[in-house]
């Protein structure tokens, strides 16, 4: 499905990822952890083609290079990215976020078609959505905001789904619902889906693949089995791996 | 009732200027300094059209159009492309001026110092209208002007594209994120701008006559519509490019023919120091 | 040799101008070229004022075309309405009139800065025939006005003795611009070209530098007007066009904006080009865009850039002999390691149920924390939770929407960031300000520009306390970055350091200011072990000072090991409160922070998080 090999980036000069490697497997949900800063939402931006600079390595989906594809491309392609901070157009309205979201969908008219469809459908799946569609997205509540985002980036009906941090600001009951409602759209739908999430004990309760990030390097990945002993969790965020680092970040 | 004839074909100018920066910053965020050199140009393409060559109105409009939007063009690729994605602001500020430059030059090189006449398109026979009399091509002005403005604005609303426009304007990687060719929508408003600014060239030379610095004057003036519009929004400019032609007209009627630009300028650093967002700008933002 | 040549360096640039003085004189340059020189430096005046502004504040002033028309008409008509011809009172005059016009303009311009400040100045350059007309009682209208024979202690300025007013007011003015732009203060206006956040964040008022920039600016252009008005012995509107103010631009980016001398080079350029080629008059313009256009876009830093360019490459290359290269590292580089810190003058800061909402959104609700001096007070929370927003609130970034912030007995609340920085709070940033032309060791003594003041005028005049402060700042950021264990990077750029480094230097800033309260935001991330190691012994020794330190951080051992209270915070409001043991041993805590449900009962391994659940 998506398979991120070597790449390596960052902000000009300044590098954040170093010789990453990702898969998702079709239907099935990978989940990104590590500390902050430590690389996560700069690799879903080199995934999405929001990374400025991408020095090497592929991101194929579906065996599809898109490594040098621009980012609007990669939409088209079928990924959709839900960034962090619930990242809506705050001043456009409901709606007007979701036909945003359907942006790749062909046909002229603004509600017309295959973008009509779109909309019916996340109205159906996020009701409070509709109730509040004339609504300025920044009036909504944080968890409204969040469904608001996630509707917005399935309006194209993608192959892979990134999520950065959903449950970010949310309380504890919205969070559930959040990631409940992640699964589904694997259980139900069949999307594969790349999570970068804090709440770990949420997040792998829903994984299939886990990958741990730090220092902008992938220091280990498997099947979520692997990490049932939460040995490796509580080396990531609650002590340092111990691995010693290459000296190329310093 | 004359003076506020006068005052809104000088503020239609303005306004269309206005329309102009604002096309180019809600879909690719910069500011085109050099919009109102764009005019300019249109008002010479015009003049050649018109007189030089003869041709009738309709492809007279079309060749300034096409003209002015390709010059458009070449502007992005050469003096805005280079600096997307670089860090610092300051770029534009250097490299719009310097293409205004350029084509000031140009003008002046290839159509001389001298103002040219562009004639007007309709009957040169004033009509009097609520109490005042006005030029037929003066009228035409401000319609015109007031239908690209709203249609503007309501393009921008109710399309896909004009939609796109905004959100890229509000946040540009989120854009992109859904799909849309922000790089793609900066070149298209710097095309659709320079149409425009060719579109009016005919209306706007018969008013200004064609002259190779026109642009600086109308720099400002769109500029102040700006201010009192505030920037990014199409109905601000409009009517804020109207107040700024009437604040001029009525300054040269009433106080004296040296003292109009310097009453804007008055009004302007006014504005800026008390409403540095735009006398309509809150408003408006806060009723979309 | 090496040596030889830079203690005679200074001598060298006497020769030079000694030489540019006589030349008149002894018959070097006849009437043309003697003219010539003369425009050339009045031009260099103007350029060099907009390279004030443009290439140091990052500002585009265009007004240095309007200022030069009212240095002129104020020298013109001191002169010729009340005979006051002496050349002293002409220019004390024009400087005068210019710093009234730049505040006039400057202060509503720069509101907005960017565009806003760029068309009024632009503004003021067109309205200069408007003005010039309706003031034509004193400025003569269209038809110009001729000036006085300007006089100095009864002796008439003209011919020679002109030439050495223009060349000595000049070769002053660029002794002036040079020491302010190579001082503190030329640093600090760096660091607000790249950075008003920043700035602020060090107790500059961003508005007040800016504005301060801007008239100082202004001065050179007024001195140009009047040495013109001399020059010429008349003056009309016309010769401060547009034209001239484009010009102006053009030379700044072709000499190079951000630099001192630059200047020269550009209006030697301009003025020659104009001067030399016929063609130039039908071109002109399309050339200064041009200029304008390919400055902007490839060569930003102009004549002067490439000209360093070619001596750093012929010093490599062995043509030219090498730089003394402990030039930018004060004495005792290598001095001992200190391990204390002078006592620091802590002080208690407090919340009371701070607020902040954004639109809808309630980003931080209700939070009461207090911090102490000589304590590591830590906040820590999911992401999202409101930390950032807390710390923002607390430096002054974002205004509160309820509650208060107390810095001892003091409401801060709701104060700009510059005065709470005034008051001793110092910040860090989760992604490091670092700005660009500065070495790290100038940007760590930035720290110490509020609270060690030197003034504008030691520094222009390079006073002995000037030398003093100077040495003191630069001895002072060089203990501090060995402090951090970076003491190798000092003579570096600073925008050329690592992401862990540039948080160390960053750390070392902060301290640098004496602050009372240090605010530390994901201090520790990108950092490698030896750094963190650093860190966490810097951290220690500012609470051993005394000094009141919040620290927002995500890795939770570290805070465990630093932190002597610790506040948890959740959807903006406070969850926990207390030291890192009961930190630890609170479930609602790490139910919080891992999403854990269900926990083990050791309080020992309470930070462990429960062994994932089944596959679904």
């Amino acid at each position: 499905m998506l398979s991120v090999t070597g790449v390596t980036g960052g902000y000009g000069d300044l590098r954040v990822l170093w010789d990453v490697e990702v898969t998702v497997r079709p239907g099935r949900i990978t989940v990104v952890l590590g500390r902050n800063g430590a690389g996560k939402t700069s690799l879903l931006s080199a995934v999405a083609g929001l990374l400025p600079t991408v020095s090497q390595g592929r991101i194929e989906l579906d065996g599809q290079d898109l490594a040098a594809a621009p980012a609007h491309r990669r939409v088209r392609s079928g990924l959709a990215l839900v960034q962090e901070n619930k990242r809506v157009f705050r001043a456009r309205t409901v709606e007007e976020n979701l036909l945003l979201g359907g942006y790749t969908l062909g046909g002229f008219g603004l509600r017309r078609g295959a973008r009509r469809a779109a909309l019916e459908q996340a109205y159906e799946r996020f009701p409070v959505l509709r109730e509040r569609r004339r609504a300025p997205a920044g009036s909504l509540s944080g968890g409204q905001q969040q469904m608001l985002a996630i509707g917005q980036a399935l309006m194209p009906g993608p192959k892979l789904l990134m999520l950065d941090e959903p449950s970010a600001g949310l309380a504890p009951s919205i969070v559930n619902e959040v990631l409940t409602m992640v699964a589904a759209l694997r259980d139900q739908e069949g999307l594969s889906i790349l999570l970068v999430e804090q709440r770990i004990e949420h997040a792998l309760e829903i994984a299939d693949d886990v990958a741990v990030m730090e220092n902008g390097r992938i220091i280990t990945a498997g099947p979520k089995s692997a990490f049932d002993d939460g040995a490796v969790i509580r080396e990531v965020y609650l002590g340092r791996s111990g691995e010693e680092l290459a000296p190329g970040n310093h | 009732m004359t003076t506020v004839w006068a005052g809104l074909a000088t503020g239609a100018i303005y306004s269309l200027i206005a329309i102009g920066y604002n096309i180019v910053l809600l879909a690719s965020g910069t500011f085109n300094f050099a919009h109102a050199q764009l005019l300019m140009v249109g008002t010479f393409l015009a003049y050649t059209g018109a007189v030089t060559f003869g041709l009738p109105v309709l492809p007279t409009v079309l060749l300034a159009a096409a003209g002015v939007a390709v010059i458009a063009l070449v502007e992005e690729r050469v003096a805005i492309r280079p600096l997307l994605g670089r860090t610092d602001s300051h770029g534009t500020l250097i490299t719009t001026v310097g293409a205004a430059t350029i084509l000031d030059g140009l003008a002046a090189a290839i159509w001389g110092r001298q103002p040219l006449t562009v004639p007007p398109v309709l009957p040169d026979e004033p009509l009097t209208l609520l109490g005042g009399t006005v030029r037929p091509v003066d009228l035409a002005l401000i319609g015109f002007t007031l239908v690209v403005g709203v249609g503007l604005h309501l393009w921008s609303r109710h399309t896909l594209t004009g939609l796109a426009s905004l959100a890229s304007a509000e946040d540009r990687d989120a854009a992109s994120a859904r799909g849309i060719n922000v790089r793609l929508l900066g070149v298209g408003a710097f095309a659709v701008a320079g149409a425009v600014a060719g579109v009016f060239g005919l209306l706007v030379g018969a008013r200004t006559y064609a002259v190779f610095d026109l642009g600086h004057s109308l720099a400002l003036f769109g500029f102040v519509a700006i201010a009192i519009g505030g920037s990014g929004s199409q109905l601000g400019g409009l009517i804020g490019g109207f107040a700024t032609g009437l604040v001029y007209a009525f300054a040269a009627r009433y106080i004296g023919a040296a003292y109009p630009q310097i009453v804007v300028f008055g009004v302007f650093l006014l504005i800026l120091f008390l409403r540095p967002r735009g006398l309509f700008g809150a408003a408006l933002e806060r009723r979309v | 040799m090496n040596a030889l040549i830079h203690r005679f360096r200074p001598l060298g640039v006497l020769l030079v101008l000694v030489l540019l003085l006589i030349a008149p004189t002894v018959g070097l340059l006849d009437g043309y070229w003697s003219r010539t020189v003369m425009l050339i430096a009045i031009l260099s005046l103007l350029v060099s004022g907009l390279n004030v502004v443009l290439g140091y504040a990052g500002e585009l002033a265009m007004g240095q075309v309007a200022l030069y028309a009212v240095g002129a008409y104020v020298a013109g008509y001191l002169g010729v309405e009340f005979g006051l011809t002496n050349v002293l009172v002409a220019l004390l005059a024009a400087m005068l009139a210019a710093v009234v016009v730049g505040l006039i303009t400057g202060i509503p311009g720069l509101r907005l800065g960017g565009w806003s400040l760029a068309m009024v100045t632009f503004f003021l350059v067109t309205l200069v025939p408007n003005l010039v007309d309706v003031f034509s009682d004193v400025t003569g209208g269209t038809l110009g006005m001729a000036t006085a024979v300007p006089t100095l202690f009864g002796m008439e300025i003209v011919g020679d003795r002109l030439y050495w007013l223009v060349i000595l007011v000049v070769i002053a003015w660029f002794t002036v611009a040079r020491n302010l732009l190579l001082s503190r203060h030329g640093n600090m206006f760096l660091v607000l070209r790249q950075s008003p956040i920043l700035a602020s964040v060090l107790g500059v008022s961003v508005y007040r530098l800016k504005l301060l920039v801007y008239v100082v600016g202004a001065i050179p252009a007024a001195l140009a007007g009047a040495l013109f008005s001399m020059l010429d012995g008349f003056i009309a509107p016309d010769t401060f066009t547009f034209a001239l103010a484009l010009s102006v631009l053009a030379a700044s980016v072709v000499g190079g904006a951000t630099s001192v001398y630059g200047a020269i080079a550009g209006a030697a350029v301009m003025q020659l080009g104009q001067q030399t080629f016929t063609q130039f008059q039908t071109w002109q313009l399309v050339i200064y865009g041009a200029f304008l256009l390919i400055a902007g876009i490839a060569f930003n830093r102009g004549l002067v850039g490439l000209f360093q360019d070619g001596l750093a490459a012929a010093r490599r290359r062995g043509w030219l002999p090498a730089r003394p290269a402990t030039a930018a590292i004060p004495p005792g580089g290598d001095g001992p390691v200190e391990t204390r810190l002078e006592p620091l003058d802590g002080v208690v800061l407090r919340t009371e149920g701070l607020s902040k909402s954004f639109g809808g959104n309630r980003a931080l609700d209700d939070v009461t924390v207090e911090a102490h001096p000589g304590e590591v007070t830590a906040l820590i929370g999911p992401n999202g939770s409101g930390k950032t927003t807390l710390l923002n609130l607390i430096c002054g970034l974002y205004k509160p929407s309820g509650g208060r912030l107390l810095l001892g007995d003091q409401q801060i609340g709701g104060q700009p960031t510059y005065r709470i920085a005034r008051h001793g709070v110092a910040r860090t940033f989760q992604t490091p300000l670092i700005p660009k032309d500065m070495t790290t060791l100038a940007f760590v003594a930035t720290g110490r520009y509020m609270n060690h003041k030197v003034g504008i005028l030691p520094a222009i005049l390079r006073l002995p306390t000037f030398r003093r402060g100077y040495t003191a700042d630069d001895e002072r950021a060089m203990a501090l970055l060995r402090l951090v264990g970076i003491a190798d990077v000092a003579g570096k750029q600073v925008d050329s350091l690592a992401l862990g480094t540039r948080r160390l230097v960053e750390v070392a800033r902060s301290l640098a200011s004496g602050a009372r309260v240090f605010l530390f935001d994901e201090v520790g991330s990108g950092l490698d072990e030896s750094d963190l190691a650093v860190l966490e012994r810097a951290i220690g020794m500012i609470r051993e000072a005394g000094g009141t330190v919040i620290l927002v951080e995500h890795n939770f051992p570290l805070v465990l090991k630093l932190a002597d209270r610790i506040h948890v915070l959740s959807q903006g409001r406070l969850l926990a409160s207390g030291t890192p043991a009961e930190i630890q041993a609170d479930r609602r805590v790490l139910a919080e922070y891992t999403g854990a449900t269900d926990l083990p009962e050791e309080p020992d391994d309470a930070h462990t998080p429960a062994t994932p659940k089944g596959a679904n």
